[in-house]
């Protein structure tokens, strides 16, 4: 292409018109295709590190464990003193899928399944592999061993979380500091800290406490997700809204998702009051996120 | 007067197929490094570098120097005026593509009353 003129603005013909419009549409093309790109690799090193912290909290509740005592979050979170962290595990997780997802859809562009892809999603399923190895197979495993076979399966998944860091932050095409922000709408808002407020209740009705209510909650989250989905107050419709705060707020909710799951199936501490502070702290970022400015792109 | 032809709301910046180009790439509120632009529109350096330099005087983009990592970059952006032009611009092309005059005919302000 060359910066020469073609015709003089009094000669523009319909067709040389008609021209430059194409053009004009095949490069806004692919400089969406270039943000698309960008904001994929971004996801996918995120949603790498949900699962590597996902499979750390595994290996953490289960430093200590005595023989079949079962302290594995997510899969079998049964305590010899009945704590079930499984659902609460499973709900952030679920909601972390669901927002990512949506996001991933959101984009002009979404990443088809390419090779590359399959790759990323296979090393993704590994870690669980390996946490429902240990789960089936070899349920007695002392916890060096469940460290280093998680930590083995989640290599490649920490792998492909740097290489795509690393893509993210070479692309060349990137949306700038927006120049326009603005509360989410009212759906966005109550969407927001009701995901907030649901997952901090799941936290502290985890707590034996409270009976079977956390399994309750956690099994009317799941079904809410599911009937939500792809409707407009739905976690996928949710994740388009969100800027920074929402995203970092989340991330937030679910590292102390995690972190409570640990805490509850390895605490000497009064489970009942750790997981109402808990629950709290878990629902506080969300709640506050969603009255925080989320950015207005035109286009 | 009657209504004029849509040809005078041309911008005069914006004639050539390179620098139309570069603003169209600009338009999506995105931040473009110079050698991505340069690929993205199948172009060489010096020529980039000219539209840049057409389109900087006119006070349709902005040019920011940065580093990633130790790399030196050239970060460009489309000004508001820039963006507003280009609409203009646009406009004015698809009413002589068309072959109708622009909806806001004489009233549309041509690229003499954009800000530059």
């Amino acid at each position: 292409m060359n910066d020469q003129h073609s015709s003089d603005s009094s000669r523009l013909s319909t067709d040389a018109a008609a021209r430059l419009l194409q053009a004009s549409d095949t490069v806004d093309d692919r400089v969406r295709e270039a943000i698309a790109a960008r904001t994929q690799a971004i996801i996918d090193a995120w949603m790498a590190v949900a699962v590597v912290a996902y499979s750390l909290a595994f290996a953490f509740a289960n430093v200590g464990a005595a023989a079949g005592a079962g302290l594995i979050p997510g899969v079998d979170g049964t305590t010899g003193e009945g704590v079930s962290v499984t659902f609460l595990v499973l709900s952030a997780f679920l909601a972390a899928s669901g927002l990512t997802d949506g996001l991933t859809q959101s984009l002009r562009h979404p990443t088809g399944p390419g090779a590359k892809r399959r790759g990323y999603v296979t090393a993704s399923l590994l870690p669980f592999a390996a946490i429902a190895y240990l789960v089936f197979f070899a349920p007695t495993a002392s916890w060096p061993l469940a460290l280093m076979i998680v930590t083995v399966a989640a290599a490649p998944v920490v792998v492909l979380a740097i290489r795509s860091a690393q893509r993210a932050k070479l692309a060349g095409v990137r949306r700038p500091e927006p120049a326009l922000s603005a509360l989410l709408d009212p759906s966005g808002r109550v969407g927001t800290a009701i995901l907030g407020l649901w997952l901090g209740a799941i936290g502290t009705l985890t707590a034996p406490t409270f009976g079977i209510a956390g399994l309750i909650a956690a099994c009317a989250f799941f079904l809410v997700l599911l009937g939500t989905r792809t409707t407009r107050c739905g976690l996928d419709r949710l994740a388009e809204d969100w800027g920074r705060t929402q995203w970092t707020a989340f991330g937030c909710s679910y590292l102390l998702v995690l972190a409570l799951s640990v805490l509850l199936a390895r605490t000497t501490w009064d489970v009942g009051v750790v997981g109402v502070v808990g629950g709290i702290l878990i629902a506080a970022p969300l709640v506050f996120a969603a009255f925080r400015p989320a950015p207005i792109w035109e286009a | 007067m009657g209504a004029h032809h849509p040809r005078h709301n041309l911008d005069d910046a914006l004639l050539t197929p390179l620098r139309f180009s570069v603003m169209a790439a600009l338009r999506a509120e995105v931040e473009i490094d110079f050698g991505t632009l340069r690929d993205l529109l199948e172009t060489d350096d010096s020529a980039l570098s000219k539209a840049i330099g057409t389109l900087g005087a006119a006070g349709y983009l902005a040019v920011r120097k940065g580093y990633v990592g130790n790399r030196p970059r050239t970060w460009l952006t489309a000004t508001s005026a820039g963006i507003t032009a280009l609409r203009i611009h646009v406009a004015a092309l698809q009413a002589i593509a068309a072959g109708l005059p622009p909806a806001g005919g004489p009233e549309t302000p041509g690229p003499d009353h954009i800000g530059r």
